[in-house]
């Protein structure tokens, strides 16, 4: 469905290139939901934003890779063909819904609005298909709704609003950043369960954007885990959680304040991400990583290392060893 | 024990204020007579969803928003009774963390400079015990003392004391959260309110904070309040943890007991609501509907009783009390212990 291939984005700034996203390669199968998680500054989002083409450039730079959605190059493709996928093939949700809805447009017409832009239709169909949407992403009363201004919705009701406007077309692939953050747990689990059905419903692929590790486990199949603009680790949902073979990614599990187990000091991963400006030479991990050896100034290569399971380390082996803390 | 804070039947009403000459049109009751209390060098969790009224009563509790009613005892002494100057020495003992390190730091002042900007205010005078100890002699210089201070906070916090002279833009979120650790530490408090002070931060900087936070309680014999809406996190650090609905606590117990047994229907929909890091776990979980009802009009009642699957119609006339259904376990529910 989707393959990103070795994907690089650079920014220019006045201290220098920043690599932001430096060789990403990832795929999403048809009705697959792929996780992709990182803390704060690691690239998953310019990734995420990159498969629209919605980074501006400048100061961004598509540096390299391609993004190939059904065999083509979608990163190819002039300003006017790629409005043609945007919201029809492919849509996207945002972390904060007012950063994608109007404040000064009723909330139907802005649902209606990519209907009447890449489907042939009269505004009268596209205003019953969409309150028909609205209904389906649990909008009380969207007859009437439809007509109310973003303002008027809570921001669980906006969030609803936003993933109608973005499954409108039917699209096959649904980038989703960080969608339920901004919300309160009650909501985001209301959301995330609606996000589940109308995937089924649709027989869409999600790429499900999040720094949230429990989110990922509720609703992902495959995971990659990003850490300073590259993919660590690649793995079915199930076998990253339960054996994670890359030190960040076992760092950050045991991190997590538990919920059923009680410790007096939380295991700490030792200082911070490094700037994208200074990066480390070899394994960006390996300053704060306790494995650490020499071969690590030479980077390791993104390999299979159980089957369907990639990691980039090179002692991914004893990584799987290291004792995992039960959440 | 020793309950160094006594807070009972806070409240807090927002006026609402419409028209031309503008008049009191109704109330936000952001904080509607809660009451609890904090055993010396401990933590408690207040825990809820956005607008239940959590920070703004901890914010009350610290009289930096003024209270509508309501008793606050700290230390003996009745906060909202107290006169400005006298307020002013109780704020050495009384400190607020924000969530925000970057919005609460001041981006022209230098760590150095915002750190001693306490001390050189308040001074070692009349101070904590530690300082006493180096008390203004007749060679007492005022700024150099300020100035060591600073670095030795900086040092507790587990940052280089070389950072005095650099500016809050010069640091990551982490780093940030320790200054404003070390600035609330600066007149050495014996009592902190962490208000969402870990909820910003990305999981392993979290982790990082949350052990200083709980070193430094122990070093020093700190009581926190602390806020936030993750009962993970909450459940980590606190030993007793209150859960706030629409601006009551519905319920409160020890840590281990709320999260073993959650008695109130919100309580165990609040915790069948977190995704778990175990993946396959096939929960169907019991989901809440809607949305929570605005604290301007709250529902009569039960303020939960419009998503509360166990509601009947009891709940919808009568406000259930809080009370002690087990020791040390309060809960205002009428159907307390069923499960949703």
């Amino acid at each position: 469905m989707l393959e990103i291939i070795d994907l690089r984005v650079y920014f220019t700034t006045e201290e220098g290139v920043l690599r932001a996203v430096d060789g990403v390669s990832l795929s999403v199968r048809p009705g697959e939901t792929l996780g992709l998680v990182g803390e704060s500054g690691c690239g998953k989002s310019i990734t995420a934003f990159s498969i629209l083409q919605l980074v501006p450039t400048p100061p961004a730079r598509y540096a390299g890779g391609e993004i190939r959605f059904r065999g083509e190059n979608i990163l190819a493709l002039e300003e006017s063909e790629m409005r043609k996928v945007r919201g029809s093939l492919i849509s996207m949700v945002f972390q904060e819904p007012m950063s994608s809805l109007n404040p000064i447009i009723p909330v139907g017409r802005q649902v209606a609005e990519a209907l009447l832009a890449h489907r042939k239709m009269s505004k009268g169909e596209a205003r019953e298909i969409a309150i028909r949407m609205l209904r389906r992403v649990g909008i009380p009363s969207p007859e009437t709704s439809f007509d109310d201004y973003p303002h008027q919705l809570s921001g669980g009701m906006k969030q609803r609003a936003m993933i109608a406007m973005a499954l409108i077309c039917r699209p096959l692939l649904l980038v989703a950043d960080e969608p339920t953050t901004a919300l309160d747990v009650t909501i985001q689990a209301q959301i995330l369960d609606l996000l589940r059905e109308l995937k089924r419903e649709f027989n869409m692929s999600v790429l499900l954007i999040t720094h949230d590790l429990g989110v990922v486990a509720e609703t992902c199949d495959s995971v990659a885990v990003m850490y300073a603009g590259k993919i660590v680790e690649y793995a079915p949902v199930v076998e990253l959680f339960e054996r994670p073979r890359h030190p960040y990614t076992h760092g950050l599990f045991r991190s997590l304040p538990s919920l059923t187990e009680s410790r007096e000091r939380l295991p700490v991963i030792p200082g911070a991400v490094p700037s994208p400006l200074d990066f480390p030479s070899g394994c960006r991990f390996r300053t704060r990583c306790s494995l650490a050896q020499e071969i690590c100034e030479r980077e390791p290569p993104l390999a299979e290392v159980a089957p369907g399971h990639l990691s980039a380390c090179h002692f991914a082996d004893e990584a799987g060893e290291m004792l995992r803390c039960s959440v | 024990m020793d309950d160094i804070l006594i807070v009972r039947d806070l409240v807090k009403y927002y006026p609402i204020r419409k028209g031309v000459v503008p008049r009191t049109v109704g109330h936000v009751r952001a904080v509607d007579h809660i009451s609890f209390s904090i055993p010396r060098g401990q933590t408690l969790g207040l825990v809820g969803e956005s607008g239940c009224g959590k920070t703004t009563a901890g914010r009350t509790i610290l009289r930096l928003v003024e209270p509508t009613g309501g008793q606050v005892v700290f230390e003996g002494r009745d906060v909202f009774g107290l006169s400005e100057a006298e307020m002013r020495g109780l704020r050495r003992n009384m400190q607020i963390i924000f969530q925000d390190p970057y919005s609460s730091l001041n981006p022209r002042m230098t760590v150095g400079s915002m750190i001693e900007e306490p001390l050189l205010v308040h001074g070692p005078e009349g101070g904590a015990p530690e300082s006493a100890a180096e008390s203004p002699g007749p060679r007492f210089n005022r700024k150099r003392w300020a100035r060591e201070r600073a670095a030795e906070l900086l040092r507790l916090v587990g940052l280089s004391p070389d950072y005095v002279n650099r500016y809050p833009h010069e640091f990551s979120g982490g780093q940030r959260q320790r200054i404003g650790i070390a600035r609330a530490l600066a007149l050495e408090p014996r009592f902190i309110v962490c208000d969402e002070a870990v909820s910003a931060l990305d999981v392993s900087i979290q982790a990082q904070i949350l052990n200083l936070l709980r070193d430094l309680q122990r070093q020093l014999d700190l009581t926190y309040l602390f806020i936030a809406h993750d009962l993970a996190v909450v459940k980590h650090i606190a030993e007793r943890v209150a859960v706030m609905y629409l601006g009551e606590i519905v319920e409160e117990a020890e840590t281990e007991e709320i999260f073993a047994r959650p008695l109130h229907p919100y309580t165990q929909a609040l915790l069948a609501s977190i995704p778990l890091p175990v993946p396959r776990g096939g929960r169907v979980q019991r989901r809440l509907e809607g949305d929570a009802p605005s604290p301007i009009d709250p529902p009569a009642g039960c303020r939960f009783h419009t998503r509360c699957p166990l509601a009947i119609d009891e709940c919808r006339r009568e406000k259930p009390p809080l009370v002690e259904l087990y020791p040390g376990h309060r809960v205002a529910c009428i159907r307390a212990g069923e499960e949703i």
